[in-house]
Order: structure tokens, then C-alpha cells, then sequence
């Protein structure tokens, strides 16, 4: 954990609080024509827990820092819980304990960020036969949501890239992109898993997103989910996804259910990446949380670790 | 001249003593790339325990990479090795799977890594004959691992240059004492021989798959593998390379189908080319490959064809499975597994037994409450498995929950899941499979497409041993009687898997004959739901359970002379109730979609009472010829046969309108003809 990052958090258990309402609530925020290229949002996390007496374990995520968006600042509080910062897979992770938890308790994430709009030029990657590297192996191997290795999935993407790779069009990419849009009727209320999908035709956009994931896995490009935050969207339905690829060593962020080929505006924030629920969490009776959207009067300097 | 040529090496391969290997009680190799992971097998092998049919002898070889961790760690467990051979690049963290034990740590880069297996495992003492070298392509390495397990020889695997390889294995086989270089690829013997300056022979890929299944010549089991899915883009699961332990273990014939070296046959056709050959009489077909590797035939609907459906669904059937309903006549499984990783410790826990413990059986009946006939014929599945002193946890409708699911799935050695297709692994609205690793259990997934999921492979990466299921839409009905006929075929004939699934099939062929001769139209639901069930596991498996002597006799058959006589006992299984429905049926009896109403006093109907149906199965003498005919007192209507002129079974379904009067003890009387 970047003890940097989280100057507040030294303070643990200690309330900050912050001029949280900004106004005008954010609800159904569209950026126009007139939109600033960068957006500052103060945000605040609240999660609702309740306990049933067993030991309890929360993986919170924290937001990152990275070429698209910059943390300011941020706090923690826990109330009651322990709290341990740690870093797995890149993501910036909080874990709350609390043994034999009972009754309810809230844990509150305060932060503000920067974020920038990112657009970058998508290069040309072939399909790869050979086996990968070991150190890209973590975002290429199958997973519980991104069933890659699946028979039902080989076979989906090898039907369909077969003409395209005879045709000498090998750009794994553009040829997991396209399948995804013709492949699968969008549909709001459409499977959210690859392998339902699959089988049905139609994906939600969540599904969709997993749907390239996968794709990509399956050829040989290294691909993550991405959970975040729709900032201008209404507060019960900020959550969403998106996907990244690795190219050349760098993340580059696409959305296929949103047509972004390589790049993410400025609403959309970064929490945690990987096939993961958004909140780990066991040894828990219920959770539930909800998000509150501001903009800052006032925003501090950049913090850099 | 081919086999002529062959024939020093089928001598020298008759005449292999026990040469030392790795001395280890498992063997773990990180990644699958041929050239690392069959110089693996071929050192490990040891000479095969007397009394089997085993060419060698292997301790578990299991591969693995990351995201493998949690389920090889659990089989690690399992077989708690007191020393292990560790296989991997150097820039494998030594620490990734704890191992108890001692550790062997073979470390080395891709280009000296297939040596340095050879020459941790031989020494000159351990003369081996020959030193195996292997193209690169898969279709060359697997028979050239096959054979140099089998004399326990050295085998390395070019990984570039074959010229270059060759040459090591010369200086090897200097080292060893060993009399020849083996090359199995294409190339020219008498250049290499010239560069090298030693003995060198050449096999071409065909050639050494011919001495392989010359070393097991008379075997009843095939194994028909797909070398084309270790090679290409998007993610090859590489299972034509985990094949050879279970090759050698089961002292089976190897083959290729599919693409590339298996020249795009099929595997019937494999079969049936190899036993006119007089390789062997193939009971046993052991298929290593998903389906897109070894496709899967696919068919129109065949009833909505019939029904003249305009667009009619179409359905992929397992191979060797009729459409036009000829009988089941060989034991046949699929190994197919999400990657060979998942595949190596399945053909482990196969071949060696290893798994956690597990007893007793669990059914899970008809979960979404939509199945009530199912239902019913399923309560006297479970009947007939405590008849037989087997431990059953049965849940149904609302009893079934995803807390259930979860506690009771990893404790059962056979689970029977019945009804409405919803996924026990993943799902949008999916009851899900515990995260912990399962039992080596048999999983009987009855309900429809349920093996066109992601269920079959979560199950068997996480430690099941057997998955059947089906691949198209079938009724409850037709579908519970299948399971009961498979579970009859285990616990009353002590059938193997792929015997059992060939039985339940044929049962259902049979209920076609008797339903077309009551006039029933609907009969080819029936056939569908008979040629949709497949076995995704070892064909030659005993019962994941074991059978008592059953409390109350079964039904039974005697063949004498021509003279047919099916035995029905009095008592029967408890009574099984659901909703309208109820069924008494004999153990070793059946049941189908089959009904009469029930009236009462004043002819109203109170309830449906599934029809008795006994099911039984002989071999015929060759003097009844290939399509005998039965006769017997009582109504055509009242019974059907089929028959397999390969086995010479005598399928006979017989209703219980036969009997004198419904639920009496009768010893029903047929006699036996040839046609004409």
C-alpha cells in the first residue's frame, strides 16, 4: 500500500468529513458539446454491512492512479473494523476484518479525483499460436466470468476468425471486436456470462464487455475487466465495466458495449481491474452500498506516490 | 513390407525388463509444450504391474501452470507423494505448490530441458535399448512417448532444429549404452545416419503409431486421439498430449482422427478400419479430445423432422450412436477437459484412484418443480440404489438450494441431478458448485443440453471422475428412465460406465420397438432422448459406489436352449409418490412416460399409475444368427427386442400387461429363433 497515496488514512478511525453536497445533484449528467476535457469529482463510498456473527472480510478497492485519472485525495472510515492496505494484481485493495461481526455498520470512502479523457491508437496485434509468456499468463488464463479455454467459445471465435485469417487478416484485436458487435444482439436484459451468451445471442452490456474479455483471452491477447464508476450516471447505476488489453505493454482501455475502441472519456473512473466482484466479501449476513457524486469548490494538489 | 520392417522393434519391445526411471511417486511439469511434457512420461515410465493389461507403469504426471494452483494443490493432497520430480524453466518460483516430501528439482531453459529429463532419469545401468527422438508436431511426439514409455526409454522432443536434437540424443545414447537412435518424424534416415555417424533409424508418424498398437495387439480398447488440438491459434487445449499416461495404463491401441494426422476420419471410422485390420475387437473406445477437436456428428431433430418442423433444431450425437436406432454395442467414453492441465490430473485420479473420499449417493430431483413425472420415476432410482445397501441423500423441488448444492456436492461419490437444465457451477441465475475441490464422483447431469454448458468441465476440473449428460432437449420422462436404466445396469449387471451407458441406451431403443408396437406415435421422443446422452469419462470405470446384495431380488433372465425365461419377483420397491403420479416398480425393473389413470369408486380420476416395464439383456449363441426373432404367449403389444449381432446382446422390454395381473410375481416364458 502507498502510505503516500492515503495520507489521511494514517488517521485511522478518525472521521473526515467533507463538504460532501456540491449542489445540483449529479443524476443523468451528460458531458456536452461544452464539457471540460478534465472532470474533478468528489466522491463518497458508503457501505452497508450487516453481520450474522461470524468473521467478517471485506476487499474493498481503492481508485488507482494511472495515465487516465489521478487521485487528489482520499479517506477510509472504517468504524470498528481493522483495516490492511494491500496491493494484488494492481489493484490497490483495503481489507476489513471484524471477528465475530453482529449487527450493522457502515464504512465510508471518501476521495477526489482528476480525470482526464484518453484516446489512444490501437496497433495491429496478431492472433498468437505459441504459449504465452509466464508473466502475462495472470490476464490470460480463464476465469470463473471469462470462460477463454471453453470449447463453446474456442468454437465461437475460431468459426468466426477462420475466413479472416485465411484472408490473411490476423489482427486479434479488430477480429474479437467484430464478433462481439455481430455476433450478439445487444439487449439490456441479456445474459451477463459468455458461455449464456453464447448459447442465446444476446448479451446485456455487461456480458458484452466480458464477451470481448474473453475473446481476447482466448486469443492469446492479454485482456482485463475493468470495474468502475459511471460519474455522470444516476447514483443507483454508477457501477460498470470495461474491458483493457494489454498491447505492446501498455493497458489500453475499449468498450464494446459503448463502441469505444480505444478510448474512455472522462466520466468513467477506474476502482479495480480483474475477474472479481467489485466487493470481496465473506463471513457477511448482507451488503449493500451507494454512491454520492459532487464537484469540489476546491481541489488540492495531485498527490504523487 | 511395413509391418515386415516393424518387426525387430515388436521384439525388442516384447523382450523390455524394468529399467529404472524417475524414482518418484508423482511427477509435476509446468507448462504443456510438447518437448517438455512427453520426455516427462517417457522417464517416468516404469514396467507395468502383472496382472493388467498396462504397457508401463507411471507414477501421476501432472501438468500445470498458474491459475492451476488451487486444484493441483488439492491433488498434490490427495496423493501425498513422499517424492516428487518438479519440471520447469528456471523462472518458475520454487514455491508455487507447497509439496510434502522430498523434491527432485529438474530446472532447466526450453533448449536442454527434454536432456536434462533424460539424464536425471537413465543411466548407463539402466540400459535402455534405444534413445526416442521426436518432431516437434504433436502427431510424432505422442506415438514416439508412447513407445519410448513403453520399452522405458529416453525421448527427446525437438523444440527446434531436428537435425540438432538428434544429434544430442546420439550423444546420449553413447552415454547410456543405448543401441540405436529411434527418429519418429519425416525425415531422411541415411542423411542423418551420415551426419551422425551412429545407428540411426527413421519411423515415420504412421509407421511408429502401427508399432504401438502392434505392442498391444488383441486389446479391446482404442483410444482415438486428436494430435490437431496441440497446435494453432486461439488457445489449442492440447489434450492429444495427456493421452499417452491413459494409453499406457490401459495397454490400449492408439489411433488419430480429426484433422491433420488423423486424415479427417471419424472415429467410427477409425474403429472400424483398425478392426478389419485385426488390431483388435474394440469393446471399449476411449475418445481424448473436446468436440472440436473430435466433432460430434450433428443431426436434424430427428422428431421435429418427422413432425414436418419447416426449420428443424439441430443436435450434435456422440459418435457411435445410430440414428436410425440400431443398438449400442460398444462401451465408449470422452475425456475432454477444458485444457490439458485439467485433463492431466483427471487421467491421475483415472488411472491411480487418487481423491478425496467420498461414499453414497445424491440425488437432486427436479429442482424447478416442472418435472413431477421425472420425479417420480427418479424416487425409485433412489429406491433401487438403498435396495442395494447404497447410503442416498435424495432432495427435490424446494429442498434443493443453493446452500444444499454447496455442502452436499463435494461428499458424494455418485450425484443424480434431474431436471430443468440450471447450471450447478455457473450461471446467470446458476446454483452454484462449491469452490472446493470435489471427489473423484461419478455426476449424472439428466436434463436438457446439459453437457452443451460449462457445467461438465467445472466438474471435472475441480475432481470429478465421470460426467454423462446430453447434448439436445429430452423429456423427463425418457430421461429419469435412462438414468434409472443406467443405475440398473450398474448396481444388477455390474457394468462399467461406458457398458452401463450403452445398456441405458439400448433400453431406450428397445422402449421405442415396444412403443411403435403399441401404436404409440410420439416413439421418436424417445429415440431422441436414446441417442442424446453421452459419457465424458473412462468408458472401463467400475461403479463409483459399491452394491450390496440386493434385500429384495431383482428381476432377472436365463437363457436355456432357445427357451427365454424373465423372472419377476413379488416384492417390490416402496412405493414412489409425486403429485398425480405414483410408481411400484420390481428392483431391476423400469419405467417410462407410461401410465393408466387411476379412478376411484366413482370413476373419477384421483391419479396416474406409471405402467411396469422389465428390461433385460442376454447374449445369444451364433446359431440364432443376426436377427432372431422371439415368440411368446402374450400380446405383441406386451413386448419388443433389439438386437447386436457385434455382441450378440438380446435387448427384450417386456410391459406389464404380460403378466397375469399387475405387481405378481411371473416367470415369463419366450422362445428364441433365427429369422426365417
Amino acid at each position: 500500500m502507498s502510505g503516500a497515496r492515503l495520507p489521511l488514512l494514517a488517521a485511522l478511525g478518525v472521521a473526515f468529513v467533507f463538504a460532501l453536497d456540491q449542489g445540483a445533484a449529479q443524476s443523468g449528467e451528460r458531458p456536452g458539446p461544452a464539457a471540460p476535457k478534465e472532470w474533478v469529482r468528489k466522491v463518497r463510498l458508503s457501505v452497508r454491512v450487516e453481520g450474522d456473527g461470524r468473521d467478517a472480510y471485506l476487499e474493498l478497492p481503492l481508485v488507482p492512479t494511472d495515465a487516465h485519472q489521478a487521485l487528489v485525495e482520499e479517506s477510509l472510515e472504517t468504524r470498528g473494523f481493522a483495516v490492511e492496505f494491500v496491493e494484488r494484481e494492481g489493484n490497490r485493495l483495503a481489507i476489513v476484518t471484524h471477528p465475530a461481526f453482529e449487527g450493522k455498520k457502515r464504512i465510508t470512502y471518501e476521495f477526489t479525483v482528476k480525470v482526464q479523457p484518453t484516446r489512444v491508437e490501437v496497433p495491429r496485434v496478431p492472433v498468437a499460436a505459441d504459449e504465452p509468456p509466464r508473466e502475462d499468463w495472470l490476464w490470460l488464463r480463464p476465469t470463473k466470468q471469462l470462460q477463454s479455454a471453453s470449447p463453446l467459445i474456442r468454437e465461437k471465435i475460431v468459426s468466426f476468425a477462420r475466413p479472416r485469417l485465411a484472408a490473411g487478416d490476423d489482427d486479434a484485436l479488430r477480429i474479437a471486436w467484430d464478433l462481439v458487435q455481430t455476433g450478439y444482439r445487444p439487449k439490456a436484459d441479456g445474459s451477463r456470462t459468455v458461455l449464456k451468451a453464447t448459447r442465446t445471442g444476446h448479451a446485456a452490456p455487461r456480458g458484452q464487455e466480458r464477451l470481448f474479455a474473453t475473446f481476447l483471452r482466448t486469443s492469446g491477447v492479454p485482456a482485463r475487466p475493468v470495474l468502475g464508476i459511471d460519474l455522470a450516471r444516476k447514483v443507483r447505476t454508477r457501477s460498470t465495466m470495461w474491458v483493457e488489453a494489454k498491447v505492446d505493454g501498455t493497458w489500453i482501455p475499449f468498450s464494446a458495449s459503448r463502441g469505444l475502441w480505444g478510448e474512455l472519456p472522462p466520466r468513467f473512473l477506474k476502482l479495480a481491474h480483474g475477474d472479481r466482484p467489485f466487493i470481496v466479501r465473506e463471513g457477511i449476513a448482507s451488503l449493500s452500498y451507494r454512491w454520492k457524486v459532487s464537484r469540489p469548490e476546491e481541489v488540492p494538489e495531485v498527490v504523487e506516490p | 513390407m511395413r509391418a515386415l520392417r516393424l518387426v525387430p522393434l515388436l521384439l525388442l519391445l516384447a523382450s523390455v525388463d524394468a529399467f529404472a526411471a524417475f524414482d518418484a511417486d508423482l511427477v509435476l511439469v509446468y507448462g504443456s509444450k510438447p518437448a517438455r511434457l512427453l520426455p516427462a512420461y517417457a522417464a517416468a515410465a516404469q514396467a507395468p504391474q502383472k496382472g493388467t493389461d498396462a504397457t508401463a507403469w507411471l507414477p501421476p504426471v501432472v501438468a500445470w501452470r498458474e491459475g492451476e494452483e488451487a486444484w493441483t494443490q488439492a491433488l498434490v493432497r490427495a496423493i501425498a507423494p513422499k517424492k516428487t520430480v518438479w519440471i520447469a524453466p528456471p523462472d518458475v518460483p520454487a514455491d508455487a505448490l507447497e509439496i510434502p516430501g522430498r523434491v527432485q528439482r529438474i530446472v532447466a531453459g526450453d533448449a536442454d530441458l527434454g536432456l536434462a529429463i533424460a539424464e536425471a532419469a537413465f543411466s548407463p545401468s539402466d540400459k535402455p535399448r534405444a534413445v526416442w527422438v521426436s518432431e516437434a508436431d504433436a502427431a510424432s511426439a505422442i506415438a514416439a512417448a508412447a513407445l519410448a514409455a513403453t520399452e522405458r526409454s529416453p525421448l527427446l522432443v525437438a523444440n527446434g532444429s531436428l537435425e540438432a536434437t538428434t544429434h544430442a540424443a546420439a550423444t546420449l545414447a553413447e552415454r547410456l549404452g543405448a543401441k540405436e537412435v529411434v527418429v519418429v518424424g519425416r525425415t531422411d534416415q541415411g542423411r542423418l545416419a551420415s551426419q551422425l555417424g551412429a545407428k540411426v533409424r527413421v519411423l515415420a508418424p504412421e509407421d511408429a503409431l502401427r508399432a504401438q498398437r502392434n505392442a498391444v495387439r488383441g486389446t479391446d480398447h482404442l483410444v482415438l486421439v486428436a494430435p490437431a488440438d496441440a497446435k494453432g491459434p486461439f488457445s489449442p487445449p492440447r489434450l492429444s498430449l495427456a493421452s499417452v499416461p491413459y494409453v499406457l495404463a490401459k495397454g490400449a491401441a492408439l489411433a488419430y482422427v480429426g484433422e491433420g494426422a488423423g486424415g479427417g476420419r471419424t472415429p467410427e471410422e477409425a474403429t472400424v478400419a483398425l478392426e478389419a485390420e485385426g488390431v483388435g475387437r474394440f469393446d471399449f473406445v476411449t475418445l481424448v479430445g473436446d468436440w472440436l477437436a473430435i466433432p460430434l456428428r450433428e443431426v436434424q431433430d430427428v422428431d421435429q423432422v418427422a413432425r414436418g418442423v419447416e426449420t428443424p433444431r439441430v443436435h450434435k450425437i456422440p459418435p457411435f450412436v445410430d440414428l436410425e436406432g440400431r443398438p449400442s454395442d460398444r462401451a465408449v467414453g470422452r475425456l475432454a477437459a477444458l485444457d490439458v492441465y485439467d485433463l492431466s490430473r483427471w487421467v491421475a485420479r483415472i488411472v491411480h484412484g487418487v481423491g478425496d473420499d467420498a461414499d453414497g449417493v445424491l440425488v437432486f430431483a427436479n429442482a424447478h418443480d416442472k418435472f413431477i413425472l421425472g420425479e417420480t420415476i427418479s424416487r425409485t432410482t433412489s429406491a433401487e440404489l438403498a435396495n442395494a445397501g447404497v447410503p442416498v441423500r435424495s432432495f427435490y423441488r424446494g429442498e434443493i438450494t443453493r446452500e444444499r448444492i454447496e455442502a452436499e456436492l463435494p461428499r458424494h461419490a455418485l450425484v443424480l441431478w434431474e431436471g430443468h437444465p440450471t447450471d450447478l457451477t455457473l450461471g446467470d441465475d446458476a446454483l452454484p458448485a462449491p469452490q472446493r475441490p470435489l471427489p473423484p464422483s461419478t455426476v449424472f447431469l439428466q436434463g436438457c443440453y446439459t453437457m452443451d454448458r460449462a457445467d461438465p468441465f467445472v466438474l471435472v476440473e475441480r475432481g470429478a471422475n465421470a460426467v454423462l449428460g446430453t447434448y439436445m432437449a429430452v423429456y423427463s420422462s425418457s430421461g429419469s428412465a435412462f438414468a434409472r436404466a443406467y443405475v440398473n445396469a450398474q448396481v444388477h449387471g455390474g457394468a462399467t460406465a461406458g457398458q452401463a451407458l450403452a445398456s441405458a441406451r439400448n433400453y431406450l431403443l428397445a422402449l421405442v420397438e415396444l412403443k411403435k408396437r403399441r401404436g404409440f406415435t410420439d416413439w421418436r421422443k424417445t429415440l431422441r432422448a436414446a441417442l442424446s446422452f453421452d459419457l465424458w469419462g473412462d468408458p472401463e470405470a467400475q461403479a463409483p459406489v459399491s452394491f450390496r446384495r440386493p434385500k429384495q431380488s431383482p428381476v432377472t433372465a436365463r437363457l436355456q436352449g432357445n427357451r427365454l425365461s424373465v423372472r419377476i419377483p413379488a416384492g417390490a420397491l416402496p412405493l414412489a409418490e409425486a403429485g398425480p403420479y405414483q410408481a411400484s416398480v420390481r428392483p431391476g425393473g423400469a419405467l417410462a412416460g407410461l401410465y393408466n389413470f387411476i379412478e376411484d369408486e366413482n370413476g373419477k380420476v384421483v391419479g396416474r399409475r406409471l405402467s411396469e416395464l422389465f428390461f433385460v439383456e442376454v447374449r445369444l449363441p451364433e446359431s440364432f444368427g443376426d436377427a432372431p426373432v422371439l415368440e411368446a404367449p402374450y400380446p405383441a403389444s406386451t413386448y419388443a427386442w433389439i438386437f447386436s449381432p457385434r455382441t450378440r446382446t438380446l435387448s427384450l422390454i417386456v410391459h406389464e400387461e404380460a403378466l397375469p395381473a399387475p405387481g405378481t410375481a411371473a416367470t415369463l416364458q419366450f422362445t428364441v429363433r433365427p429369422a426365417g
